[in-house]
């Protein structure tokens, strides 16, 4: 008798609380946004699209495996639409793990390259950015600069300056040159590589060029888009000795990864999603893409600005960026056995 | 009821642990779950050169901030000398800023084209164009300046309420002011030494943006690379697992040799301790002892600060920066409140049943050792469970799907700030009561004052120091917290940390200093009730 008399009470209690959410929840003109990439990046596209469709995009961002695992844990009743994150990586990471959902879209498959897509059109690639050389005029002839391969040779010994693998750049590149040239060379490579640095990698790629100007390396290797934010600051005159070379050879060209986007499995409001996402490639976002963030359009033929312009002759490679993500735990438990730390 | 609490104080405490505590054993729940392929992996490659770097980390900067907390803190408390006022103020301001922006900040000072690097070029015509901050030398640093304030502040607290007669006895019977100091006033303040350090102790090892900008592979850096890099988060929580166990073991071997002695203050008069006046060149050294610390934690890296943010100023526009400098106020207030009255309850239960409620207290204050990313993990998969429980419920009794509830509002936010940050409170507030003498509990239930009535009226008042001091420090470690924040949030909130973190890591260090600038002035707002709370008394 008493039990039943408090479960009455609870069941009021439910009410009142559903009651509550069901008037949170009668919002529907909205799609919600996880996002690795940051807010500040993120944000004039947001706007634009909130603006020209009306619907409102509630964001949050975090790294993308934080991502990953709120959405893994909160299951089919998450909230999230769309997950964008930063590298091939970690989309196909993603996709990995029935995050997402396949998209059938001619407008998407016809502006992006099949190489910059997901073979199943899980995910989508928005932009691209390459990972270039930095190097000091003064003690560096470019001749001697050839493809990403021949830096392991033994001429650069004390020379190479590139950040830690933990971070997610050099791990897709590291898995970009397994994919093309298999695990035991790449591994060789890697190896001669780290006898080549010039110190014990540390800081972000902007370090990487400060430490070229300072002179305690003569190569860095950095994506292109901090280049041309240095390229951009005032004191520029500190690195006025600094050349930039767009590694390639015969073998293997450009190492290019994008940034990207994903209809969530149980996207509740998929229908939103899927604009945002169609939103994102439109010539509009691109150029926010190249004139904000200096990262350059994956739809051809979109404006960019000079500095961009100035830097695009580069033969892009042809491997697909899905594989960067295949080979990455390879990628990451080979730089541990070769010490790169 | 107030008969039944009377009995029930202590179930109360232990509830309210019990709380805190599910999270800390999700976590420690991934130790039986098997290993796979990563874990071996993690295991033969690196993991022992992780343990050994913190390892090193902990005991140099466990020793720094002694040395720099209790030399500080001594000066203060016991002296008198110029600029005093402000000194004893400052000597906090460092745990104002972020560790992390300290190592950008020098970093940036001594590389190429930084400010000291620049001047050593100028004026010593030296060749050195930059100096590598970059080391496991370079982390030490940046954690002692950055952490000492945790020691200094409850040594400081300790110091003041010894009672004069201890040292007048000591004194009297011809023991010299070292003799003092190392026999009489360390001793006496054993608890809130220990408490200062194991808070340092567990702050460097749940870091991951110092070590991660300088290259220092540390065990919470092995942590996050089997998630976010191999992305086994059951590795992840595996050594979490350990980290924790490691330190819980830790905290009970410090009590298990402080032995059975109680710390209650028993001697009758309740003389202050007089202050000695300095004079002369005591007092001039006594003021470049308590500068050091404040001018390398704090001066150097603000004015730092600023100078980037002349460059940028203009972010401010961009940023809704209103929005997010109230949400940031507004959940540390709150979170700072509830971390309060969890630890007022649970340290007023260990002291009407120290046997019952101690274990489970101990345990809960377990969470600040966790670092933050898997810390949120570990609430995010009860709360999803709990959230999960009632959808099932309602969908069987309205078929109605209610959704998440409760995962991704502010209530899993300070849910999660509660399991972090409960420490730090449960620290300053046991080492305020502490000085409470036990006698004055028994007169008072002699009296027939209930034990809510004692805990008001009593201990929180003589003990609203230590409260006040546990809310300033939960307060600014909400403000600065990152990676439970993020993962945790509701849709649309940000807050002052999230900014700085996001431009810092996308390079743009200028940028950042708006934010980080924001951060310091807000915690002047409640330091600010703080030194009137404590001038009050």
């Amino acid at each position: 008798m008493h039990l039943r008399g408090s479960m009455k009470i609870f069941n009021i209690l439910i009410l009142i609380i559903l009651s509550l959410f069901f008037c949170i929840k009668a919002w529907s003109t909205e799609v919600n946004l996880y996002s690795a990439r940051k807010e500040h990046l993120i944000k004039p596209l947001i706007n634009l699209f909130e603006k020209e469709t009306g619907i409102k995009v509630n964001l949050v961002t975090a790294k993308a495996s934080q991502l990953h695992e709120r959405i893994v844990r909160e299951g089919k009743n998450s909230p999230a639409d769309v997950l964008l994150t930063s590298d091939a990586g970690n989309l196909w990471k993603a996709s990995n793990k029935g995050l997402f959902q396949k998209i059938n879209s001619d407008y998407l498959t016809s502006r992006i390259d099949s190489k910059y897509r997901d073979p199943g059109n899980q995910w989508f690639g928005l932009s691209l950015r390459a990972r270039i050389i930095v190097y000091s005029l003064d003690r560096v002839d470019q001749n001697e600069l050839k493809g990403y391969k021949y830096l392991s040779n033994s001429r650069f010994k004390n020379r190479i300056l590139i950040r830690s693998s933990s971070n997610i750049y050099n791990q897709s590149l590291i898995a970009h040159m397994i994919a093309k040239y298999g695990e035991g060379p790449t591994e060789e490579w890697a190896a001669k590589l780290v006898n080549n640095f010039a110190r014990s990698p540390a800081g972000g790629d902007r370090d990487q060029i400060k430490a070229v100007a300072s002179g305690e390396g003569d190569i860095a290797i950095v994506n292109s888009y901090y280049v041309i934010q240095m390229l951009n600051n005032d004191k520029k005159s500190l690195f006025d000795n600094l050349g930039i070379y767009f590694p390639s050879d015969q073998e293997m060209g450009v190492h290019v990864n994008i940034s990207g986007a994903g209809l969530l499995y149980n996207a509740p409001n998929a229908e939103n999603g899927k604009k945002l996402i169609n939103f994102l490639v439109s010539d509009k976002a691109q150029k926010v893409y190249s004139f904000n963030n200096f990262e350059y359009p994956v739809v051809k033929n979109i404006e960019i600005p000079k500095s961009l312009k100035y830097l695009r002759n580069f033969r892009e490679d042809n491997v697909n960026t899905s594989e960067y993500g295949r080979l990455s735990k390879r990628a990451i438990k080979l730089a541990d056995r070769v010490g790169w730390e | 009821m107030i008969n039944y609490l009377k009995h029930g104080w202590g179930l109360l405490s232990v509830l309210l642990s019990l709380v805190v505590i599910i999270p800390i054993f999700t976590i420690i729940f991934f130790l039986i779950t098997p290993g796979n392929e990563t874990w071996y992996h993690l295991r033969e490659n690196v993991l022992s050169s992780y343990i050994i770097n913190s390892l090193y980390l902990i005991i140099f900067v466990g020793f720094g901030s002694i040395l720099i907390g209790v030399s500080t803190a001594w000066l203060v408390a016991m002296h008198n000398f110029p600029y005093k006022k402000y000194i004893e103020w400052l000597l906090f301001m460092p745990l104002a800023i972020p560790s992390y922006a300290v190592a950008y900040c020098y970093a940036d000072l001594l590389g190429y084209g930084g400010f000291i690097t620049d001047n050593l070029v100028s004026i010593f015509n030296s060749n050195i164009k930059s100096i590598n901050f970059y080391s496991i030398y370079g982390a030490i640093f940046v954690f002692i300046f950055s952490l000492y304030p945790y020691v200094y502040l409850l040594m400081r607290q300790a110091f003041i309420s010894q009672s004069g007669a201890h040292i007048e006895i000591a004194k009297i019977s011809g023991l010299s002011v070292l003799q003092i100091i190392k026999k009489v006033s360390l001793p006496l303040s054993r608890p809130a030494l220990a408490g200062g350090v194991t808070l340092v102790i567990m702050e460097t090892l749940a870091d991951y943006g110092v070590s991660d900008y300088l290259g220092i592979n540390t065990f919470t850096k092995g942590i996050y690379k089997a998630w976010f890099n191999l992305g086994d988060i059951t590795s992840a929580g595996k050594l979490s697992a350990i980290l924790l166990i490691s330190i819980a073991v830790i905290i009970a071997v410090e009590r298990k040799i402080r032995g059975k002695a109680e710390y209650n203050n028993e001697v009758r008069s309740n003389k202050k301790v007089p202050l000695k006046k300095l004079n002369g060149v005591f007092a001039m050294m006594a003021i470049i002892v308590c500068v050091i610390p404040i001018f390398i934690g704090f001066i150097i890296p603000v004015l730092t600060l600023i100078a980037w943010s002349f460059d940028s100023i203009n972010i401010i526009y961009t940023l809704e920066f209103i929005n997010v400098t109230f949400a940031s106020f507004g959940i540390a207030i709150s979170a700072s409140a509830i971390c309060a009255i969890f630890a007022l309850i649970i340290v007023f239960g260990m002291r009407t049943n120290y046997k019952l409620v101690a274990p489970f207290a101990r345990l809960a204050s377990l969470g600040y050792s966790i670092p933050g990313a898997v810390a949120a993990v570990g609430i995010l998969i009860p709360l999803v469970w709990l959230d999960n429980t009632i959808n099932n419920i309602s969908l069987k009794y309205f078929n109605y799907s209610t959704g998440l509830l409760i995962t991704g509002t502010w209530f899993a936010l300070l849910f999660a700030y509660l399991v972090r940050f409960l420490a730090l409170s449960m620290q300053s507030i046991e080492n305020s009561f502490i000085k409470i003498s036990k006698s004055i509990d028994y007169a008072a239930k002699v009296l027939g004052r209930s034990n809510r009535n004692i805990l008001t009226n009593i201990h929180v008042k003589i003990g609203w120091g230590g409260i006040s001091l546990g809310l300033l420090i939960v307060f600014v470690d909400v403000l600065k917290e990152l990676p439970a924040t993020m993962i945790l949030r509701p849709f649309g909130l940000s807050t002052l940390a999230i900014k700085a973190h996001e431009l810092a890591i996308d390079e743009r260090l200028n940028d950042a200093s708006i934010p980080l600038l924001t951060i310091i002035l807000v915690c002047l707002i409640p330091l600010y009730f703080l030194t009137k709370v404590i001038r009050q008394e």
